[in-house]
Formats: structure tokens, C-alpha cells, sequence
């Protein structure tokens, strides 16, 4: 809408212009003596970039505007979005960067700059979650309300040459810093009920112009060629704004924390990731295969260890296939390198699971073996061939061979607890049923919010079997009757912990209360040497929106609705946990029964490392 | 179905009803009903002598106890009013005897507990003799304990500041109205965390955690699955409970017990709180005992439309039973206590005679 | 709820239909208990929880008996009893269209209303939600007579209650509306055009399960007394659906959350499923342990959904596997093995004794060594040692059995019903408390067997069971036979000729009856009207049907001339009710084919042709011009014949008139 507005407001500005001018003079000895050399550079940065930012403006208006006014208001839209959740997610900030524009005020204008990029940041973030922000009208207004002043400011910009601009702008900056000194004695008061004190409000404004900033950028390709404004200064400012960009990189790190902290549980923070989107990674290098697994590993399309582990290496094989060597590389070189990269991608997608960095480990090894002489063609047969293998051994005869020692354990009559979903546990009772010796009941447990279970309950009801369906906190309801406990695993530690989905623990543990057998089968290709005594330090957190609905009668819970604008309440959606070996009374391998401790055992003797 | 009964009044039905289809819900306020249903009882009824009011008040508690055996706060309540009948009887029946009888009643001593029996068998009285004033006296002991009962949050909020510490992470499960005043009663300069376990299928956690997190305090809602995962680092459980039995278990909210044992398993203190109304002088011999869990809708946990609904069973109790041992502390509106000490505090509330109703 | 109107339902207490028999010839079938409890109480129950402060139970069988359970059900302050007025309407209806008729006439209903089936078992949540979904219709559109709901399909199983609907998106509107067939599964539906012309968006349902829950408008009730053949819920929506516009009123469609339960006991399978999801606790909160509709707990639940009274003694070494009720001083001996049953008070079962998918009610003894599986056996039944008792048997109260008989699959009551239609050589006396009812059923619905079959998961023999339960015409069909026929074949073959048949039948009928009565034509035509209404029958094809009727009335027909008989007819008929049908040129020309079938059916007419044409034609029902138009584009050689030269004399008439 701005933008429209604008062609009206220019006469009007003019006027303003004017005005400004003269308060900017009794605006300058207060401010003086405060301003240091280093925070001049910054403010020269600050102006270029405004004056960047006009210039795009001015492109902006000179061929947007009239042709395609949709857009241009699709754009004001999408930089309103953000501002609804900016207000949250600064007013987090705003109170430790206010402490700082007290305490060491020639920082001040740094620690501005800072607040910009940090701003930028939260809008790129936010933009995408923008769809899902309701009441944009109600930020709209309010941030008209407030921010009209510097808006303004903004928009003149865009019709008066350059050479004003720049001190006009290096100017608002002042006016900003001005506002600001007087507002931090309000901001200390103590009252904390007041929805937005001033300087969150001037924390919106910094965003919202951020917003902009960041739009025009986007804007930046289409509209250069075109745009009216001297080139040659644009390109010092380029030159000037790849420096503001790598101060950017250095605050970046730390800024997202503290921004976004917000609905974030202090315990996990380090778990917490950037969803990776694919617009951007789809024009890039990786082979098609990778970017179509990284999908299914992003969106949960393939979930479950062993599943995880077969699509990876198929994606591999395809890899592999297609890969052909770069001139003047050696030919494991170069592959490993292509491995190395996709591996990363899906890294980003979702953390690979512990069978998936196995397999890799393996691939790698009979890669690096490949530096014969004969042809790549033959080393890739040789390689596609040994992968396939691995998938058989490890997976197929693993589980087929577990079944079978699972079968032994179960007795007639036997009451078998499972818990979620795993294919593993699923093959053998399915297995050990139509065999037909044992006639045995299940109970199968299960948890918001994924209910794998219900997947298991089908497949198994559909057997004949007879099944019993409680959710997690009935265990112990259930548990009486049980005579066995049959539990998957995504990873078996090298310290004997098992890893596996969350609430696996706590059914091992009341299992052990009632002394009621654990079993965990686990394939020895989900083995890892990495050691780990809590759930916490390595671990996934699921979409907390996921906890909202209720997937029973497909409404979401009333007051979880509407979670992400109560700034205290923090859905958290674990994915895993470990449980320690004193609760787990054996492990089936396909190799042996085992007590969890003797995981260093098979370590040492697995083939793979 | 129902033998026709006198004392089976409209009134008593209408209660009981509204108790049921669940116009009247939460420990508070169904106790709040009962209480005023009693002090109707008290004007209304006929009745000369205490012996036919205790009747009366009996016959009424049976008749709960019938219909809604999982609310114990009923059984718990008519003891309570039958002990203050005795009291009051006892009171105006030996006058010369009058301090004695307080002194023992205010410090409930050791010595009184021991030589109780003796004391009956000496001189049981029948509660026959007319008095004219008892009912006066009644309805002011009955309005007393109603204030207590209003209070009885209040007091239990009172002393969160001496349970919790700042930069606390406390987990807590599904909603209790106790717990959320408790925690929110805690000075506003500690700040601390708490986790809700949602307690599917009902997740009432979720309004815990929203009305917590509206008055500015931390809270982070899991699934009931990642309890454990999450206990090694929570320093504190706070739980409210349903009922607690004779031996110091409890009834709780299903999911108690798993939160029970993984602090126990974490080490860490699991304190509950109880308003005395809550105590009810019950023992738990197995799980199967007559109504001891509330079995809810199968709906809940499986939807009727799944193609394999009519071939398994699903069940979703809505409590479980916590062995005292698991429990550290329990806070109610007179103080701290410990499992052990739960059988003295009903000696004290209800009188021996009346702990089973349906006899 | 709200206060300020106090709600109002309407439970009719019967399902006027066979298909309980012969427990229905005993008693009330509202009375007839499921799980221990009379059935009728579980819809009170839901009624009371969703807060309804007045209920009528209309009743016409055995209202004595209904008024008698509802009166002491008031004493024993049954939970309905509670904040709830309860009254019972006895009186003879054969129908709910004339219970409908009935409380018009009695005019207690003062504002919108729930109308529901005994036989509803659900949990619902009415109130306020679809209540309130109903009075915004009300408020959108002035003419909504009723907000039919139903709910979502749960198994794949047939009960005869399932439904094809089309609602148009927006507004819920109900626009067609036809039940499936229980037993043939391969469809193809028609939707008239106009559904999709008429309307932006259109949706179609057909995994819905009618429940026969319904939120009526008064203006429900006067459609019912106006137009009399609406007899069962299925015929009024279709003829409010098939015609709004003459109707003036509109039906609207609400679902039912997927997380609540509302089901249908049509049948006895019916009942076999619904008590099977009650013990399963699908109809939370009317469960047996929460005592539906008493207050006072009777059961306690056990694990595998074992339900058990206090009272109730178990020999150590007998097995009570899973799905078992078993009520206040039931007694079960040594080794006996129960599954998937209910028993009701003080059932005493003997040793050895096994009891699969059994319904048993009060006060009955199975003595040792007995067999018993899918059946019903009534109160007070009396099984001697060694019996067995399997596929669908069904036992009415006071029976006795002798040792070691088998039955499979028959009907036995205690005596002989009076009422006439069991005929006496229909039974077979097997002691003078049996006599088992004959009857050679044909086996229906084979496909619910299939389904049936694979829910249970312990008994193969369910099969038979279903096969042999006693056929039972739909209960919408009950009332109404020809309906039925109409109902279930439009399926298979087109709908329109199907009714159109029965609307012939009807109207001679009618015409008959009014030409023998000499009953006044305007009624006639009324039920003519109203009969098209209910077939759906285009105007033309009226026209053509009176028509066609007139000439086969038994008075045409048995007629020595077809001709002097139909002049007969016509002098009485005539100028008002043909004349009412026969004005303008297409229904001449309706007419005139309908003349030319009669002819080709009667041979007696046949000659006549001429003759009839030339009668009408100077009673101007018929004018010149069409039939001479009609004469051109004709192609039947005969007629061509016939008519020549009546047709050639009429030319000349009109070049005469013209000159």
C-alpha cells in the first residue's frame, strides 16, 4: 500500500522536509559531544544502506507501482506480516539492549546497527511463518500508528537526489538515537503487564524499516537495470553493504538466540534448527535423488530407522550410478567429496539417523578401497554391488534372524507389550503369530502426538492377533497382566544406553517396577560409539504445532489454539530418548542375545568400522 | 434398579444427578454442593435426636457412595459431618467433662489416640438424649468447616514460598486447581520453570499451562511420554491428586504413577498437595477394588472409524494409583506431612466408627 | 443451557415394525432390554444429558406397559427423572406420520423439537451445538421444517441404515436423499439434474448412517397432517425433498462429531452390534458401570470389559472370557465358559455350561451341560440340561425347553398370540410353554453375514446366525409395504417406471374407491396429488396415469361395453376430476396415448377407439386440432386405421368452422 501512498505523499513530504530540517539543528548539540569517531563509520554504513534502500525504492515505484499494483501490495503485505510477531520476539531483547544503551551509551549506535541486522534476520525468519500470522490488519494499524514518523522520513528519501539523502538519513538515525535516550528511564519501570513499552515499539519501528530493507534487497536483481539512480554509487554501496553483511554474519549467531528464545525451552536450545526450504536448494548442484530424500526426510515422508537407512543407500546407488568423474580427479576422491556434500544436505534436512551415519561410514570405507585401476565403471558396479549387500545383511537377514530368536523367547499365553511403531518388532510378532505354535495377546502403547502406534494396532489386529490399545499414560493400568516387553530401538549406545522414541524409557522403567522382561531388538547396524547418559544433549524436537491437534476428533485443543501468541507457553515435541541399561533386561541382535554393556563387544567386531 | 429408600430424597437425587451428568465437576465445588445439601438437611429434615440426624446423614452418604463411588470427597464429607454431630452431642451430653474433651480435641494427644477404644467401651453414648440447641450449634460448626473448605486453597497457596526456590524446574501433571494456585501464589521474584505433562487423553495440562503462562511464568507442555526423558533435570514434582487413601497412596490423574516413579528413579522429591477434604479414610486391596479407576470413553483413545475398532480393546482409565512409598511430602492447608502420618490426620478428621459407610 | 425456552423432544416408542417380533407381541419394544436395561431409557438418558426438559414418548403398543415404567422410573428418581417431565401419549398410530398427526392434533409442542426413535442408542451432543446450527437455518431460511443428523459410517457393515445424500455446500441443504440397500452392494445412484443445475456447489455423502435423530420446526408437524401419506421420516424427506417449492420447506443435514456415537437398533443384528459397542464403552458415558440412567452403581468394571454386579456368584473354575454383563445375583456353576454375553438378574447357569454371543434376560435358568450361542432368550425362560441353542434362536419370555432339544435358528414363544395374523398351523407346539414359529425365511442380506462374521473373532458359526435371524422388512418399508418394493429396487432398476406402477395401482384405487363410495372428487384428487408427491411422478405422466385408471377401474372393465363403462365413470368423474388433469394441449395429448395403451392392453376397448375419441371430444376434453396434430406423428398402423375416419370427419368439421 505504502508504495501507492507515497506518490500522494510526496507533496506533503516537501513541506515536512522543511520542518525536519530545523529540528534536526536544535536536535544536534545535544548529541554532539556524544557521538565517537567508530560509531560515525557505523552511521555512514547506516546511511548508505538507507540510501540504498531508496534508490531500489525509487526503482521500485518508478515501474511496480503503476504496472502491477497487486504486487506491489502482495510486497507491502508480506513486510507487514512479520511486524505482528516482531513485538513478541524483540521484546525479548529489547530489555538487555536497553540495559546496554544506559550503561555504555557510545556503544549505542553500534549496538543499533546490531539491532538492525538482528531485525533483518527475524523478518527473513519470520517471512516464512508469515502465512500462518493472523490479524495482520491489527499490526498493520498499529505499526502505521507508530511508525508513521519515520516512515516518512523513509519515503522522502525516495524523491530527493542522493547527496541529501545521504545526510537527511544519516540524520534519522540521530532522531532515532534521540528517541530513544529519553525513553530508557521508562523503560525500567517495573511494570512488565504493559503490552509494548516504547522501546519495544521503536524495536517494531527498526524491524519494519529492517523489513523493508531486506524486501528492496530481494527487489535488488529485477530492479537495478532499471533503476534510474546513478550506477557507479551504487556500486560503493554494494561494496559498503557486503561489510555490513559480514558484521551481520559475526552478530548473527548470537542474535537469532536471543530473539528468537521465545518459544524455545532453555534446556534445548542448542537442538533447536532452521528448517532448511528447497526453493533455494532445488537450482543447486545436488543430484535429484539427495534433494528428493532430504524432502522425505524433512516433511517425516520416511521415518523409522531401518526405512531411513534403505532410502539413504538406494539414494546412494543412484548417486553412485550417475556420478561420473570430474577431469583431472581421482575417482574416489571426487566421489567421496559429491558424497561428502549430499550427506551434509540431508544433514540439514533432518540429523541423520544413527543406522543412516553408519551405512555412510561403510560406503565411505569400501569407496576409499576403490583406488584400483580399472575402470569407474567397474568400481561403481563393485560399489552399487557392496551397498546392496550391505542393505540385505544388514537389514534384511538381521531382522529375519531376530524374528526368529524373538520367536523362541515368546511362550503361550504370553501378554506382549510393545510400544509405537517399529517395522522391526511389527515382522517379528506377525511372523511369530502365523507360525502358529504360540498363541500370545498384545498391548500396544502409544503416545500423542504421532500415534504410531495405531499403525501397529492395524497390522497386527488385521492378523487376528488379539490387541489392546492404551495410550502411555495407562501403562501402568495394563501393565499387571504383562509377561514380556518388546520394544524397538532407533540406536544402541556405545555405553549400553538404548536410544529410541521417546517414552520407550519410561515403559522400560514401570516394566522393571512390575519386573516384567525388557526385550530391545536392535539391529547391529544401528550401533554407534557415541556415548550418552541424558536425553538431552543429543537429540530431535518435532513440530511443536503437532501437539496442538487433536488427531482424534481433528479439532485442535482449545487452549493450545492459539499457543504461539502467549509469550510463556512452549509446546515441546521430543523425538527421542535413551534408557539406561539397569531397565533393560536384554538386547536381540541378530548376532546374539545380549545384555546392553556388551554393545563395545560388537563394535569392536562389526565388519563396517 | 434403585430400592426405593426414604431417605433417597428429590433433593439428595437432584445432587447426585447434576454430580453425574456433570453439572457440578471438580473436588471443590461438588464438596461446596454437598455441604449445602447437608445444611438443607440440617433445617429441613425431620430429625429430633443426633442418633436420627447420624442416621439420616449415613444413609444420605450410602446412597452416594452408591451412585457415584469414585467421588470420595461425597464419603469423606458425610464422615466429616457425622464426626461433628458426635462432637457437638458429646459437647452438650457432658458439660463437666467439657475441658477434657477440648483440650483433647485441640492437642490431639498420643494418650487420647491409645485409651480411645477403653473410653468407648466405658461410656458409648447413644446419641438419643433430646437437646434443643444441637441444631443451632450444628449449622455455626457446619458454616465453620464450609469457611475452611473456602479457605483450604488459600492456606495450601500460602506456603508454596516456602516450597519453592528460584531458578526451580518443576514438573507437574495434567490440571489441578490447587496446584495452579499453589504456583502461582509463589513470590513473583522467583523466577522458575515448570513443565506440564498434558495427561492425554483429556490434556487438561494444557489449561494448566496456558493460565500459568498468562501470569508470566515459564511453562512448557510435553507429552506424556517425555516424562522420564525429561525428570533428570526437573528438582522438583508437584502433583495434585484426586483422593488420598488410608495408607497415604493416591488416587491421581492416570500418569501419576509414571511421574511418581521416574522422580523416584531421578531422586527427586514428589510433593503433593491435598486439602483435608481430600483425605478419605479408604484402603486400596487391588486394583480391580470396587470402582477404585474410572474407565472413560474408548473414544477418546481410539476413534470408532479406525477399521479394526471392533476387534481390540482400548481402554482409558483416568486414575492411578500411587504406592505411598513414591511420595515425599504431601502439603495440605494445615501443613506438611509425610505418607506415614496420613492415618493420625483421619484419626483426627473422622471418627473410627464411620470410616465405612457400607457396612 | 438456556434458560429463557425450555427444549422440548419427541420419542416415539416404536419402530412399527416386525423385527422383533415376537418379543413385539408380547410388550412395548421401547421396553425390550439392551444390556439390562430397557431401550427406551438410553435415549431419556441422552435427552437428559443434553438438558431437554420435556419429553412426550408416543406409544401406540402397549402404552400401558410404557406409562407403567416411565411412572415408576419417576418414583425410583431414575436420572431422566431428574430436571426432566416425562409423559407418555398412548394412541393407536400405525406409523410416525400419524404419531406426527397425532400431537399436531394435540398441539404440546411449542417450539422447535427433537424428534427421536426409541431405538436411537447415542451420545450425542445436541445441545447447544446442532440446536444451534438448527435455529440459524430457521433464522436464514423461514421455510426449514427439520435438521436431519446423521453421522459418520463406522464399519463396513450394512444395516439398512445407511444413506446416499446430496447437501448443497454452503448451506447444508438437504437436495436428495435415498437409502442403500442393505443387501446389494453394487450401486449406481441417479441424481436428478436439477441438483446440480440448481445449486453452486454440491456435496455427496454416502458414508453416512441415518441414527433417526432429527431437530424439528413446528411448521414440521402440519406438513405431516396436511399431507397424509407421509408415513415414515424417510417419506417426508423425500417428499419435502422431491418438491420444495410446492412444499414451501426445507430439510437441513448436520453431522455428527466423529468422536461421538449414534447408532440404530433396527434389528436383532443391529442389537447384536450396538450391545457389543456399549460393553466397549463406545457410547461413553451410557455405559453399563456408569449405570445408564440409574443412579446408583450396579456393575463393576474388570479388565476385557467384564462387567459384574456384587451380588454375583462365579464358581472359581468357570471362565468368563470378555464383553460379559452380568447382572445382581446372577449364578453361574463349575466349568461353564461365558463370552460376548449378557445376563440379566438373577440368571442362575448351570455346570459345563457355554454361552457365546448369548442375550439373556431376567430371571432365567440354563441348567447344566447347555450350549448356547447367538441367541436371545427372554425373561424368565426355563432351559433344561443339555440343550443347545444356536444361529438366531430366539426365545420370548415364560418359555420352557426340555432336555437335550436343539434348536437353530427358530422363534419359540410361550403361547400362541391371539391377534390374527400368526396363523394357528404356523406354529408347531413343542410343550404347552413353546410353540416354535414356522416359517420358511429366505436368507437376506448375505454380505452383513461377511461382515458380521469377521467381527467376531472367536465363533465361526456367526454366519448362520445372521442368515437365520428373522427376515425384517425395513423399518421404513414396515409401514408401508409398496413404499418398500419402490425403496429397494430403484437400485437395480430405474426408478421412475418402479414407482410410477405403484402410482397407477394407487390411483385406481383411489378413483375406485371414490367412484364406489361416491366420495367427494376434491378428496380424490388430493390423494392423487399427494400420492404423485410421493413417487415423484411429473405432471404429464399424471395426466396420463388418471387417465389409463380411469379406463381400468373394475367398473370399465368387468362392463359389457368398455365405453358405457367408462361414461359411467366419467359422469361421475368427469368434469372434476379428469377435467381437473386434462386442461391444456399436452395433457391432451397424455390422454390421448393413455387411451391408445388402455386399447392395446383390453381388447374389449380396443375397437372402441374411435368411439371414446369422438365421446371426450364432445365432452370437450379433447379438441380437434390436437388430436388431429397428435393423429399426424402417430405410428401405430392400428390406430391410424381406427381413427381414419373419425380423424378425415374432423378435418372437415374444422374446414367447415373455418369456412
Amino acid at each position: 500500500m505504502e508504495e501507492i501512498e507515497i506518490s500522494k505523499k510526496a507533496a506533503k513530504r516537501r513541506r515536512q522536509r522543511a520542518k525536519r530540517k530545523d529540528k534536526i539543528r536544535d536536535s544536534k548539540p545535544i548529541f554532539g559531544e556524544m557521538e565517537s569517531q567508530q560509531e560515525k563509520s557505523k552511521e555512514q554504513i547506516l546511511a548508505e544502506r538507507k540510501a540504498k534502500k531508496a534508490a531500489k525504492k525509487q526503482g521500485n515505484k518508478k515501474e511496480e507501482t503503476p504496472i502491477v499494483p497487486p504486487l506491489a501490495a502482495a510486497v507491502s503485505a508480506h513486510s507487514l506480516l512479520p511486524t505482528k510477531t516482531e513485538n513478541q520476539s524483540t521484546s525479548v531483547n529489547v530489555d538487555k539492549e536497553i540495559k546496554d544503551v544506559q550503561s555504555e551509551k557510545p556503544k549505542e549506535a553500534e549496538k543499533k546497527s546490531r539491532e538492525e541486522v538482528l531485525a533483518e534476520r527475524e523478518t527473513k525468519k519470520l517471512a516464512k511463518q508469515a502465512g500462518k500470522k493472523k490479524n495482520v490488519e491489527v499490526a498493520k494499524d498499529d505499526e502505521n500508528k507508530q511508525q508513521s514518523k519515520p516512515k516518512e522520513v523513509e519515503k522522502t528519501n525516495s524523491d530527493t537526489d542522493l547527496a541529501q539523502k545521504m545526510e537527511k538519513l544519516h540524520i534519522t538515525n540521530k532522531e532515532n538515537e534521540k528517541e530513544n535516550k529519553p525513553q530508557t528511564p521508562d523503560d525500567k519501570n517495573p511494570e512488565k503487564g504493559k503490552p509494548m513499552t516504547k522501546a519495544e515499539r521503536r524495536a517494531l519501528q527498526e524491524a519494519q524499516r529492517a523489513a523493508k530493507a531486506k524486501l528492496m534487497a530481494e527487489k535488488n536483481k529485477p530492479t537495478t537495470s532499471s533503476t534510474g539512480s546513478s550506477t557507479e554509487k551504487k556500486i560503493m554501496i554494494d561494496k559498503k553493504e557486503t561489510k555490513t553483511k559480514e558484521t551481520s554474519h559475526k552478530t548473527a549467531s548470537i542474535i537469532s538466540q536471543k530473539s528468537s528464545s521465545l518459544h524455545k525451552v532453555r534446556l534445548f536450545k542448542h537442538l533447536y534448527t532452521e528448517k532448511c526450504n528447497f526453493n533455494i536448494k532445488v537450482n543447486s548442484s545436488f543430484h535429484p535423488a539427495i534433494l528428493k530424500l532430504g524432502a522425505q526426510y524433512a516433511n517425516n515422508a520416511v521415518v523409522g530407522c531401518n526405512s531411513r537407512c534403505y532410502a539413504f543407500l538406494r539414494a546412494m546407488q543412484i548417486l553412485i550410478k550417475d556420478f561420473t568423474t570430474p577431469s583431472e580427479k581421482v575417482f574416489y576422491r571426487a566421489l567421496e567429496s559429491e558424497i561428502q556434500k549430499s550427506v551434509e544436505f540431508l544433514h540439514k534436512c533432518r540429523p541423520l539417523a544413527v543406522s543412516v551415519s553408519n551405512a555412510l561410514k561403510y560406503i565411505k570405507l569400501i569407496i576409499s578401497q576403490e583406488n584400483s585401476s580399472d575402470s569407474d565403471d567397474e568400481k561403481k558396479g563393485r560399489i552399487i554391488d557392496k551397498i546392496e549387500t550391505y542393505a540385505h545383511e544388514q537389514i534384511e537377514t538381521a531382522a529375519r534372524s531376530i524374528s526368529l530368536k524373538v520367536r523362541e523367547k515368546i511362550s503361550d499365553d504370553d501378554v506382549i507389550l510393545t510400544f509405537g511403531y517399529s517395522s522391526l518388532i511389527k515382522r517379528t510378532l506377525v511372523e511369530s503369530w502365523k507360525s502358529g505354535e504360540k498363541k500370545f495377546s498384545i498391548i500396544v502403547v502409544d503416545s500423542r502426538p504421532d500415534f504410531e502406534g495405531r499403525e501397529m494396532l492395524d497390522s497386527l489386529a488385521k492378523e487376528g492377533i488379539c490387541c489392546t490399545y492404551v495410550f502411555i499414560n495407562a501403562t501402568s493400568f495394563v501393565m499387571p497382566k504383562v509377561t514380556k516387553v518388546l520394544l524397538g530401538a532407533h540406536a544402541l549406545l556405545a555405553n549400553g544406553y538404548v536410544m529410541s522414541r521417546v517414552g520407550t524409557a519410561q515403559i522400560s522403567m514401570i516394566a522393571s517396577f512390575y519386573n516384567v522382561p525388557v526385550l530391545v531388538c536392535c539391529e547391529t547396524h544401528k550401533f554407534s560409539e557415541r556415548v550418552q547418559t541424558d536425553s538431552f544433549v543429543y537429540n530431535e524436537i518435532g513440530d511443536p504445532n503437532a501437539l496442538v491437534v487433536n488427531k482424534n476428533s481433528m479439532k485442535p485443543y482449545e487452549h493450545l489454539k492459539d499457543w504461539e501468541s502467549i509469550p510463556h507457553l512452549t509446546p515441546l515435541n521430543l523425538r527421542y530418548d535413551i534408557t539406561p541399561p539397569e531397565l533393560v533386561t536384554a538386547v536381540v541382535t541378530e548376532i546374539a542375545l545380549l545384555p546392553c554393556t556388551s554393545v563395545q563387544v560388537i563394535l569392536r567386531v562389526k565388519p563396517s568400522e | 434398579m434403585v430400592e426405593s429408600n426414604v431417605y433417597f430424597t428429590a433433593s439428595l437425587a437432584s445432587l447426585i444427578h447434576d454430580i453425574k451428568v456433570g453439572k457440578i465437576v471438580g473436588s471443590y465445588s461438588i464438596s461446596q454442593a454437598m455441604l449445602n445439601h447437608f445444611l438443607s438437611t440440617l433445617n429441613e429434615s425431620q430429625w429430633s435426636t443426633a442418633d436420627e440426624l447420624m442416621t439420616i446423614v449415613r444413609e444420605t452418604g450410602r446412597i452416594c457412595e452408591n451412585a457415584l463411588p469414585t467421588e470420595a470427597i461425597l464419603g469423606n464429607i458425610v464422615r466429616r459431618m457425622l464426626k461433628i454431630i458426635r462432637e457437638e452431642y458429646d459437647e452438650l451430653n457432658m458439660p463437666q467433662e467439657q475441658i477434657k474433651q477440648t483440650d483433647d480435641s485441640q492437642a490431639a494427644s498420643l494418650q487420647k489416640l491409645v485409651t480411645q477404644n477403653s473410653e468407648k467401651s466405658v461410656e458409648k453414648s447413644d446419641y438419643k438424649a433430646l437437646y434443643t440447641d444441637l441444631r443451632e450449634n450444628l449449622i455455626t460448626h457446619l458454616t465453620e468447616i464450609e469457611n475452611e473448605l473456602h479457605l483450604s486453597h488459600d492456606n495450601l497457596a500460602q506456603q508454596a514460598s516456602q516450597h519453592v526456590h528460584s531458578a526451580e524446574l518443576i514438573l507437574t501433571l495434567g490440571y489441578s486447581k490447587s496446584v495452579e494456585k499453589f504456583l502461582k501464589s509463589v513470590p513473583k521474584e522467583r523466577k522458575f520453570e515448570v513443565v506440564i505433562a498434558e495427561c492425554a487423553p483429556a490434556c487438561r495440562g494444557h489449561l494448566l499451562a496456558t493460565s500459568l503462562a498468562s501470569s508470566k511464568i515459564d511453562s512448557t507442555i510435553i507429552p506424556d511420554s517425555a516424562i522420564y526423558g525429561y525428570m533428570n533435570r526437573v528438582n522438583k514434582v508437584i502433583l495434585g491428586t484426586h483422593s488420598v487413601l488410608a495408607n497415604g497412596g493416591l488416587r491421581a490423574a492416570s500418569g501419576a504413577f509414571t511421574v511418581a516413579l521416574a522422580a523416584k528413579h531421578f531422586s527427586v522429591p514428589v510433593i503433593v498437595l491435598v486439602p483435608m477434604f481430600k483425605m478419605s479414610p479408604v484402603f486400596l486391596f487391588n486394583y480391580e477394588q470396587e470402582a477404585f479407576n474410572l474407565v472413560g470413553s474408548t473414544q477418546s483413545v481410539l476413534p470408532y472409524n479406525t477399521p479394526v475398532s471392533q476387534q481390540v480393546k482400548a481402554y482409558s482409565p483416568a486414575f492411578d494409583y500411587v504406592p505411598p512409598k513414591l511420595i515425599t511430602l504431601f502439603i495440605s492447608s494445615a501443613g506438611g506431612f509425610t505418607p506415614d502420618y496420613v492415618y493420625r490426620l483421619l484419626a483426627e478428621m473422622y471418627h473410627p466408627d464411620d470410616y465405612n459407610l457400607t457396612k | 443451557m438456556e434458560k429463557k425456552e425450555i427444549i422440548q423432544a419427541v420419542v416415539v416408542a416404536d419402530n412399527f415394525s416386525e423385527c422383533f417380533k415376537p418379543f413385539t407381541t408380547f410388550n412395548s419394544p421401547a421396553l425390550l432390554p439392551l444390556v439390562n436395561v430397557p431401550m427406551i431409557s438410553y435415549v431419556l438418558e441422552t435427552l437428559n444429558r443434553n438438558s431437554v426438559e420435556e419429553v412426550w414418548i408416543v406409544s401406540s403398543t402397549f402404552p400401558e406397559k410404557v406409562r407403567e415404567f416411565i411412572k415408576r422410573g419417576i418414583e425410583e428418581h431414575l436420572t431422566w427423572s431428574v430436571g426432566m417431565n416425562v409423559q407418555v401419549i398412548a394412541c393407536e398410530v400405525r406409523s410416525l406420520g400419524d404419531a406426527m398427526r397425532e400431537l399436531d392434533g394435540k398441539g404440546m409442542i411449542r417450539g422447535d423439537f427433537i424428534l427421536m426413535n426409541f431405538d436411537t442408542i447415542t451420545n450425542a451432543k445436541l445441545i447447544p451445538s446442532i440446536l444451534k446450527a438448527h435455529k440459524d437455518n430457521c433464522k436464514r431460511d423461514k421455510e426449514t421444517a427439520m435438521t436431519v443428523v446423521y453421522n459418520k459410517i463406522s464399519s463396513g457393515q450394512r444395516t439398512g441404515n445407511e444413506v446416499v445424500i446430496a447437501t448443497n455446500k454452503r448451506t447444508k441443504r438437504l437436495l436428495f436423499h435415498q437409502r442403500i440397500h442393505p443387501t446389494n452392494k453394487e450401486e449406481k445412484f441417479k441424481f436428478p439434474l436439477e441438483i446440480f443445475l440448481d445449486n453452486k456447489e454440491v456435496s455427496l455423502h454416502h458414508d453416512l448412517i441415518d441414527p433417526q435423530i432429527a431437530i424439528c420446526s413446528t411448521s414440521a408437524l402440519p406438513l405431516f397432517s396436511d399431507n397424509f401419506d407421509y408415513d415414515t421420516r424417510d417419506q417426508f424427506i423425500r417428499g419435502i425433498v422431491m418438491d420444495q417449492e410446492l412444499q414451501a420447506a426445507s430439510i437441513y443435514v448436520e453431522q455428527l462429531p466423529i468422536d461421538q456415537y449414534a447408532a440404530k437398533v433396527s434389528d436383532w443384528i443391529a442389537y447384536h452390534t450396538i450391545s457389543q459397542d456399549i460393553m466397549n464403552r463406545w457410547v461413553y458415558p451410557l455405559v453399563p458401570d456408569m449405570g445408564v440412567c440409574a443412579l446408583k452403581q450396579q456393575y463393576l468394571f474388570l479388565k476385557n470389559n467384564i462387567y459384574r454386579n456384587n451380588s454375583v456368584k462365579v464358581a472359581r473354575n468357570c471362565s468368563i472370557k470378555n464383553d460379559v454383563v452380568l447382572h445382581e445375583n446372577v449364578n453361574i456353576g463349575d466349568e461353564s465358559l461365558l463370552a460376548r454375553c449378557v445376563l440379566g438378574k438373577n440368571c442362575i447357569v448351570g455346570k459345563n455350561c457355554t454361552i457365546r454371543n448369548a442375550y439373556i434376560f431376567d430371571n432365567t435358568k440354563i441348567s447344566d451341560n447347555c450350549k448356547l450361542e447367538n441367541c436371545i432368550i427372554g425373561a424368565s425362560v426355563l432351559i433344561n440340561e443339555d440343550c443347545t441353542i444356536k444361529n438366531g434362536t430366539v426365545i420370548t419370555n415364560d418359555c420352557i425347553i426340555m432336555k437335550k432339544e436343539e434348536h437353530s435358528g427358530s422363534l419359540i414363544q410361550s403361547k400362541i398370540p391371539d391377534d390374527d395374523d400368526y396363523l394357528q398351523d404356523s406354529f408347531e407346539k413343542l410343550n404347552d410353554k413353546a410353540y416354535k414359529y414356522i416359517e420358511n425365511r429366505e436368507s437376506t442380506r448375505n454380505d452383513s453375514e461377511d461382515d458380521l462374521d469377521d467381527q467376531e473373532d472367536d465363533d465361526n458359526d456367526a454366519e448362520v446366525y445372521i442368515k437365520l435371524i428373522p427376515k425384517v422388512p425395513n423399518y421404513e418399508s414396515s409401514a408401508y409395504s409398496s413404499e418398500t418394493d419402490s425403496d429397494d429396487d430403484e437400485n437395480d432398476v430405474g426408478v421412475a417406471q418402479e414407482d410410477s406402477i405403484i402410482f397407477l395401482t394407487e390411483v385406481i384405487d383411489s378413483l375406485k374407491r371414490g367412484f364406489d363410495e361416491k366420495s367427494n372428487p376434491d378428496f380424490l384428487i388430493l390423494e392423487i396429488n399427494s400420492s404423485r408427491y410421493a413417487y415423484n411422478i411429473q405432471l404429464n405422466e399424471v395426466n396420463f396415469f388418471v387417465i389409463k385408471a380411469c379406463f381400468n377401474l373394475p367398473v370399465v372393465l368387468d362392463h359389457a361395453d368398455a365405453l358405457e363403462g367408462f361414461k359411467q365413470v366419467y359422469n361421475y368423474l368427469g368434469d372434476k376430476v379428469i377435467k381437473n388433469y386434462i386442461k391444456g394441449d399436452g395433457a391432451m395429448v397424455d390422454c390421448l396415448n393413455a387411451i391408445v395403451e388402455c386399447c392395446e392392453e383390453s381388447e374389449k376397448l380396443k375397437p372402441k377407439l374411435m368411439k371414446t375419441l369422438h365421446f371426450l371430444y364432445n365432452e370437450d376434453i379433447l379438441t380437434e386440432d390436437i388430436i388431429i396434430s397428435w393423429y399426424e406423428d402417430i405410428d401405430k398402423n392400428w390406430v391410424k386405421v381406427a381413427l381414419n375416419k373419425f380423424i378425415t370427419w374432423l378435418q372437415q368439421e374444422s374446414e367447415s368452422d373455418s369456412e
